[in-house]
């Protein structure tokens, strides 16, 4: 902090020094000003220097007349009026007459300067790029009922995959740039918005373990402020973000300000949203009857069937709350709405340009009881002291209070017993009105469904609530110390400091309304409150040198750039206990847990950029940034990141001239290496913590080992492009193939051998990681265009394909599983030269239609289809009694289970008549083989259409939400396809017959391994926009209406609710049947004036 | 233009003058204590010494390591015939008490003993360092730290080497991660010579007698030391050396007893059994016995004991241990007690106790009316009382008694009688190996046995309560015929009287190695397995079997560990017709 009022002081003397140098001269001028009809009044007369400042000003009269003191004889005079052209005119002699010039019609824009990019480095022509990048305009996602900008970029951006988390509201999304580099780290990509790095406290946040609100608040900006959204994904054009941008980098540039009338513009949105389908699952009367056999089938005993709940009892007191048909699915969901208003000022004059905005959204879920409210405020000012002074400022604020959801309602929904009401009712089976929960005193057997409490009681009665503030002040002075138009040398200097404060409160309240194991529970009125705070400020300082040569044919430009880091953050959180049934943490209960925590954390970095081109053909860019952070210790603090990339473009040479077909040809090789830093501070100290008491006396001990040999991981990124233009840019594109090559992979926690006296180090640097694939991106520039019609596309498509190369074989040992021989559960495994996430499991082959063997079926007895071991050549195996051989699982073990019918059956792969940890087999990976998506525009007039889907192939997904709705092994409700089970001998079947607690049915096998390629229609949109002319009359510039339509269709053989699951650990996709993605339908107004 | 360049000089100056900050960097965790900012006062070292103390008391980790006693009793005593299936052990414990011992099991985990070895290990380190810092810490304080914390160390080693043979040996303080901690394993010998000679060379410099006088039986003493050196020249076979540490021990009772004596007069617990001080099971005056298990088990910290975990009601870990394998109590625990331990002792059948014997109502509980275990109550009450048992009582004596409320029982390390009845075993070697054949046995033998005799006969006759009866019950006459009746009735007397304190196994398998023949502990470890008793005879006939299995995770990141040969087999058994 000391360091930035210091540059704070340095800098601002450095502009005051530059007033002073002007001097007086004291003479008085005057004169008129006048147009064709006559004097003008109001007109603004200044002086200004030779920056363009203003060092003297007047305002001219009814008639026309001015008159002032001028400062210094060598400035001009300047004379402005809104509708009639500027003009300035050196100051010669006291009096002046002044004709002004009206503007009738618009200056036709000539574009001099070269399409620029717009990200944080050097401003590089577009045609002069050379790293691989991706730019997006913001204004095609108007009107779109997207609440976060990654929604909207889903399938847009070749190479970045974007999984929706799930349809929560305030959830977000996980993106992977190009795979993932990196094993524990964060594989999100960096976002950077105007220049600053958009980040939550980087130190407390496991991003391993982050929920999805986490990554939300990270990308709260929005939609409607954004301009361009601009993505890097090669090691050249993310070099100067060094170890940040080791991910990719996402730079979103949000609107400022223009010179010219203020603009107002309002904009509403509506939209509707519900649940999909989902899964149809049983009935009260179907659950029942299933459960009376799951009971029957382990013992064949009816005693271990007669449940209370589960009999119809009308002598049971509880009769009338279990007779019932309840769709616990419909009665969690409903039709959200969200409401959407968003306000924007923009404006500006000769001094100063301003944006301001404000949004609000109300969201409603669709699932009950979720509410959101989110409010959205940034404001951009631009102040111009003269040419070569500008001053910026930039805030931005985001308030989100969401109302969530104590747990996931839709998975206890899919879970409860179906039989049972959700009221509570009389004797004769009316409703008391009062939300029912199973009684202490139901049958044992029924343990689980009565700590699955009533989920509709769950969401009107429990609360939980997170609220978030997040602050984003920024200042930044820019000065130009040499020339101040493109043709002449500059060298200009920037510098920033940015501000982020981040609040957070969350409060949740279980009543013990919904306890069912007693008063004296740990969850009997239990309040949990936390709070988070972060506060990070960031010093920037850019200096840019564009030097201008004799001969045009050389262009240069440099900069060099530096910035220091730092943040503290801190958090406490408590959990009270029994409290009286007023919900408030303050009252006396008893204390559940209580923990506070503080962290720290600095960086800097220096970042040196310079780009050369010859001919505007044969560019060279070199970046390099050196990077410190804390979480090193002092000897490998410093990381060294260099990036070279090289582009020629072919279609500029001579001999491209003569054909027409291509308008942009270019190659684009470049190479860099970027770095990864671990999660957590402090790792590099030997820590000590108090203890348990001995004896009564406190206790200190070492808790880590210290991590001096910690490292940077480093990626080293190969990349080589192709740009293309056809037929003028009609079509156009680039295409890149890529390899990059994780070295001293960051791993957490990981396992050393305790006699060491600690059971894991937090991190190491332990192996080698690669991927490589390619990506295409096609889009095109008014490719239909007749008359009134015309109409665009888009496409993109990314491959990725990812593997271990080398690690610690003890490392790979202790990541690998032991077989636990349970029902449900998958290996977890990682493999030197394989794909993460891959999923292994064993071949499920169906079900035993009888349990005794015969060569010939004797119907309702016995069949060939029963478990026997059969040979490699399919020849039953025969005991020395003649017998067939049984089937066994783990045989040997204390788990082993001899197969009968209707059990599940699986490939005995080895042919050992035991399946077990040897019969497991590779079943697929999750990672996809292929992404992206594409799209289309159509415009006719002023409607336009525009359609944008999304698609991944290839990959895996385990389907665990599918497995606990067809496992029929515990109490839960279970879906309909479980109506088609074995039931009796001879039962030609794919689902195994109903066992609790019993038997091997459903261990991890490819029943629930499903292929979860997909195409989705991510919006459809129609949009109108009423013509200026009818508008004019009533004061408006612009107004036009938009329906979309969001998540209506999509093609997929998946069986679950959403195809798109995000990665787990080791990259495996586990679909636990979370809410998916809703559907919904939006409407939205846009009027400016 | 001047004024231009001054400026850029100025901002390329403060961009790049930022970097000789390098304190910029230097953040410390705001809720720990940092290494280079510890270890500069004495009270820094006797917390991290206080650390290896909690160290021995750890509790169990949710899906971690077992709780630090959990491991101690188990390894001595889960395996042996004191101890059978009670209510509801875990899947582990089951197995265990059937002989199957799976590489996987909670029980091969070792990682609490480890981490207390590593605290021991950085006292060890460090403690010089604060010497120089601290001027008030001076060279003898210094050395009577490293003396506790050594003698810590050696008592975790000792039962690693026990429990497992061979284990990797680690003497440096894991600190940095440059140093290499894929151990491979050192041998029994080696490691044991190695923690004698290391006791040895520090056993004077240890506090002979605290101010707070908890203390002496709670943290490490000189006599603890020799307790444990005791111990470990038992288990080294080096008896002569083994009989002089008793003696220390021995030696210091006997003077803490004319202390009590010249302060208390006649007024004291402790009586004079064959010159041995020991707690009365009937103190005069009392008509009740059960003063024993009271004062040794109940309260704690008693006269006999030399080194003891020592659990406080206020302390935020408790020997839960105790609480729920003992059980509480009237409630059996997860263990009980195998019942030709307890069964037909009123009927004079039972050949391990006589009616007379108070300590099988100390230490164990009759059959419920609800199930037919037994349960064990050695330390899980704290006082014990019943009528003395007479020789002639033919039904059991009704034994009242305060069950312990909390987890509060200490755990007992070392005690007197554990030291008399280790010098007996160590004299009756001697005599053994003093047999010559030229030499009449009553001259090398006898003298040794007469010796032994004495001390069991002193512990025996306490809880045989010698006042009722005017002659020893034990006789000489029925076990001076050879060197092995002696030995069997030293191994039988330590049976009962340190019935379920983690002994009994190691005692066997201490047996087994001097003879090199497992044929003792079969014989008395299969008395109480109900079925599959031959598959288990053969488990146990290899010498390697009589220890535990290397922790499978140990394996898969250790890869110098070589497991067991016992446990090395075939990991997938297959079927077989």
């Amino acid at each position: 902090m000391r360091n930035s009022i210091k540059i704070a002081l340095l800098t601002s003397m450095l502009f005051l020094s530059g007033i002073m140098r002007a001097q007086t001269a004291g003479s008085m001028i005057s004169g008129t000003v006048f147009d064709d009809q006559g004097p003008l009044a109001l007109v603004n007369v200044t002086e200004i220097d030779a920056a363009n400042r203003i060092v003297a000003h007047a305002v001219a009269n009814v008639n026309g007349e001015f008159s002032f003191k001028i400062q210094n004889p060598i400035d001009k005079i300047k004379v402005t009026y809104v509708g009639y052209q500027t003009q300035i005119i050196p100051i010669k002699g006291t009096t002046y007459k002044i004709r002004m010039k009206e503007l009738t019609t618009l200056r036709d824009v000539v574009v001099v300067a070269k399409a620029k990019s717009e990200g944080s480095g050097l401003a590089i022509p577009q045609r002069e790029i050379s790293g691989a990048t991706q730019k997006i305009d913001a204004s095609e996602f108007e009107g779109l009922g997207i609440t976060t900008i990654d929604e909207a970029l889903q399938g847009r951006i070749a190479g970045l995959d974007i999984v929706m988390n799930s349809g929560n509201l305030g959830s977000g999304t996980s993106m992977r740039m190009r795979g993932a580099a990196s094993i524990n780290s964060s594989s999100e990509p960096l976002i950077v918005v105007d220049g600053n790095v958009l980040q939550a406290n980087t130190s407390g946040f496991d991003f391993t373990t982050a929920n999805d609100e986490k990554f939300a608040q990270l990308l709260n900006i929005n939609p409607d402020d954004i301009q361009t959204i601009t993505v890097l994904k090669d090691a050249a054009s993310t070099a100067i973000w060094g170890s940040q941008g080791a991910n990719g980098v996402i730079e979103i540039k949000t609107k400022r300000g223009a010179r010219g009338k203020t603009r107002v513009t309002y904009s509403y949105r509506l939209q509707g949203n519900y649940q999909p389908t989902g899964m149809k699952m049983m009935n009260g009367d179907q659950y029942t009857m299933l459960l009376k056999e799951e009971y029957f089938n382990p013992t064949l005993n009816d005693a271990s069937s007669n449940i209370k709940e589960l009999n119809y009892d009308p002598t049971f007191s509880e009769y009338q709350m279990y007779n019932e048909n309840t769709d616990w699915v419909s009665a969690v969901k409903q039709i959200g709405m969200t409401h959407a208003h968003n306000l924007s000022l923009s404006g500006g004059g000769e001094k100063a340009n301003f944006r301001i905005s404000a949004g609000y959204d109300k969201q409603f879920g669709s699932i009950i009881a979720q509410a959101l409210d989110r409010f959205t405020t940034r404001v951009a000012l631009d102040y111009f002291v003269s040419d070569r002074i500008k001053i910026v400022t930039n805030f931005s604020m985001t308030y989100t209070d969401n109302q969530k959801n104590y747990s996931d309602l839709l998975s206890l929904a899919y879970k409860k017993m179906p039989n049972m009401s959700i009221y509570e009712q009389d004797l004769n089976g009316n409703s008391t009105g009062e939300y029912y929960q199973m009684l202490t005193s139901s049958s044992s057997q029924l343990q689980d469904q009565r700590d699955l409490v009533n989920p509709i009681a769950l969401a009107y009665q429990a609360k939980s609530e997170s609220s978030s503030i997040n602050m984003q002040p920024e200042f930044q002075l820019k000065y130009n110390f040499l020339g101040m138009s493109n043709e002449e040398t500059q060298l200009i200097y920037e510098g920033r400091i940015a501000f982020n404060v981040f609040n957070e409160y969350n409060y949740s309240f279980y009543p013990s309304s919904l306890v069912t194991s007693g008063w004296n529970s740990g969850n009997t009125n239990l309040v949990n409150s936390s709070a988070n705070k972060s506060q990070s400020s960031t010093t920037t300082h850019t200096l840019t040198f564009v030097p201008q040569f004799e001969n045009k044919d050389h262009a240069f430009m440099m900069l060099v750039r530096g910035q220091i880091t730092s943040g503290t953050s801190n958090g406490q959180s408590n959990a009270v206990y029994g409290l009286p049934n007023i919900p408030s943490s303050n009252l006396l209960g008893t204390i559940g847990g209580f923990s506070t925590s503080v962290s720290q954390w600095r960086s800097m970095y220096y970042t040196s950029s310079a780009h050369y081109a010859y001919k505007g053909k044969y560019i060279l860019d070199f970046t390099s940034r050196l990077d410190a952070t804390t979480k090193f210790g002092p000897n490998r603090r410093w990381g060294f990141f260099p990036a070279l990339s090289l582009r020629w473009n072919i279609s500029d040479e001579e001999f491209m001239k003569k054909q027409s077909l291509f308008s942009m040809l270019s190659i684009r090789p470049s190479w860099g290496l970027v770095g990864n830093q671990p999660g957590s501070e402090y790792l590099f100290f030997s820590r000590y913590n108090s203890g348990a008491s001995y004896n009564g006396e406190g206790s200190i001990s070492p808790s880590n080992i210290r991590l001096s040999n910690l490292k940077w991981e480093q990626v080293e990124k190969w990349n080589i492009g192709f740009d293309y233009g056809l037929f003028e840019d009609r079509i156009s594109g680039d295409v890149n193939f890529y390899t990059s090559n994780t070295t001293d992979l960051l791993m957490n926690n990981r396992s050393l051998p305790t006699s060491s006296g600690y059971t894991s180090l937090s991190v190491q640097n332990t192996g080698s990681m690669n991927n490589t694939g390619w990506e295409l991106n096609i889009q095109t520039n008014k490719l239909i265009h007749t008359g009134k019609l015309s109409g665009d596309i888009n496409v993109t498509f990314a491959n990725n394909r990812n593997q271990i190369t080398s690690m610690d074989k003890t490392i790979l040992n202790s990541m690998n599983g032991e077989f636990n021989r349970r029902n449900g559960s998958y290996l977890s495994r990682v493999q030197l030269f394989n794909a993460l996430g891959s999923i292994y499991g064993f071949k499920y082959d169906g079900v035993y239609q009888y349990s005794k063997y015969s060569v010939d079926e004797v119907p309702g007895v016995s069949g060939p289809d029963a478990p026997v071991v059969k040979s490699e050549t399919g020849k039953v195996i025969l005991l020395k009694n003649g017998e067939p051989k049984p089937m066994y699982f783990s045989y040997g073990t204390t788990s082993a289970y001899e197969f009968v019918g209707g059990d599940a059956k699986y490939e005995d792969v080895n042919h050992d008549g035991n399946i077990n940890e040897l019969d497991i087999v590779y079943l697929g990976s999750s990672l996809p083989k292929i992404t992206g998506g594409f799209g289309f525009r159509l415009n006719y007039g002023r409607w336009s259409m525009n359609n944008q889907f999304n698609f991944r192939a290839g990959n895996k997904v385990v389907n665990m939400g599918r497995m606990n709705a067809e496992n029929m092994y515990s109490n839960n409700n279970q879906c309909m396809s479980v109506a088609w089970r074995w039931r009796v001998e001879g039962d030609k079947t794919s689902i195994p017959r109903a066992l609790r607690n019993y038997g091997y049915n459903y261990l991890g096998s490819d029943r629930f391994v499903e292929d979860a390629s997909f195409v989705r229609l991510n919006y459809t949109q129609f949009s109108y926009s009423i013509d200026p002319k009818l508008l004019k009359p009533v004061g408006l510039s612009q107004l036009s209406l938009s329906v979309s339509m969001n998540n209506i269709f999509i093609l997929t053989n998946y069986t679950g609710n959403d195809p798109e699951v995000g990665y787990g650990s080791y990259g495996v996709s586990t679909d636990s049947n979370q809410t998916p993605r809703s559907k919904s339908f939006t409407a939205s107004l846009t009027a400016s004036f | 233009m001047k004024h231009v360049f001054k400026y850029i000089v100025l901002t390329i100056g403060i961009v790049f003058g930022l970097s000789s900050c390098n304190d910029f960097f230097n953040i410390l965790p705001l809720n720990e204590i940092v290494l280079e900012s510890y270890y500069t006062e004495e009270n820094d070292i006797t917390s991290v010494v206080n650390s290896c103390y909690a160290g021995l008391e750890a509790p169990a980790i949710t899906n971690g390591p077992a709780g630090m006693i959990n491991l101690l009793a188990a390894w001595g005593e889960m395996r042996s015939d004191n101890i059978t299936v009670g209510s509801s052990p875990s899947t582990d414990e089951s197995q265990i008490l059937k002989e199957n011992i799976m590489p996987t099991t909670i029980y091969s985990n070792w990682a609490p003993l480890y981490t207390v070895i590593n605290r021991c290990n950085t006292v060890i380190h460090y403690a010089p360092l604060v010497n120089q810092k601290d001027p008030n810490y001076t060279i003898s304080e210094m050395k009577a730290n490293i003396a506790e914390v050594k003698a810590i160390r050696a008592l975790c080693y000792f039962y690693l080497i026990r429990t497992f043979r061979d284990v990797p040996f680690v003497t440096e303080p894991s600190i940095d991660d440059t140093q290499n901690y894929k151990v491979p394993a050192t041998s029994f010998d080696d490691i044991l010579t190695y923690l004698i000679n290391d006791l040895e060379s520090i056993k004077e410099d240890a506090v002979r007698r605290y101010a707070d006088p908890t203390n002496n039986t709670s943290r490490i003493t000189r006599y603890s030391i020799y307790a444990l050196l005791a111990d470990m020249e038992l288990w080294k076979q080096d008896y002569p050396k083994c009989v002089e540490y008793c003696d220390k021990v021995i030696d210091f009772k006997k003077e803490l007893y004319l202390e009590e004596v010249a302060l208390k007069g006649n007024n004291t617990d402790l009586e004079l059994f064959k010159e041995m001080p020991l707690i009365s099971e009937h103190p005069s005056g009392s008509t009740r016995s059960g003063n024993t298990a009271t004062k040794i088990f109940g309260v704690g910290n008693s006269f006999e004991s030399i080194f003891e975990l020592n659990y406080e009601e206020n302390q935020s870990v408790g020997n839960a241990f105790v609480q729920s394998y003992y059980g509480s109590g009237s409630t059996i625990g997860r263990f009980s007690v195998p019942p030709f331990l307890i069964e037909n002792i009123v009927t004079g059948a039972n050949k391990i106790f006589k009616n007379t014997d108070c300590r099988y109502l100390e230490f164990m509980g009759p059959a419920s009316a609800a199930s037919t275990q037994y349960s064990i109550i050695k330390y899980t009450r704290t006082s014990v009382s019943f009528d003395t048992p007479l020789a002639s009582s033919t039904t059991a004596y009704a034994v009242s008694g305060t069950s312990r409320s909390g987890a509060f029982a200490n755990w007992i390390i070392y005690r007197l009688t554990d030291i008399m009845l280790m010098k007996a075993e160590a004299e009756v070697e001697i005599g053994k190996s003093n047999l010559n054949d030229s030499v009449a046995s009553a001259v090398t033998l006898k003298p040794y046995l007469q010796k032994a005799f004495t001390l069991v006969s002193a512990v025996y006759n306490r809880a045989n309560n010698k006042t009722f009866l005017s002659t020893d019950t034990l006789k000489y006459n029925e076990y001076n015929g050879s060197a092995s009746m002696m030995q069997d009735l030293v191994q039988l007397e330590r049976q009962r009287e340190l019935l379920f304190e983690g002994k009994r196994w190691f005692d066997l398998v201490r047996r087994a190695r001097r003879e090199g023949r497992n044929d003792n502990l079969i014989t008395n470890v299969i008395k109480k397995q109900t079925s599959n008793s031959g598959a288990i005879q053969i488990k146990l006939a290899s010498i390697d079997g009589l220890y535990f299995p290397y922790s499978e995770s140990e394996l898969k990141i250790n890869p110098f560990l070589k497991q067991n040969p016992a446990y090395d087999t075939e990991k997938n058994s297959t079927q077989s017709e």
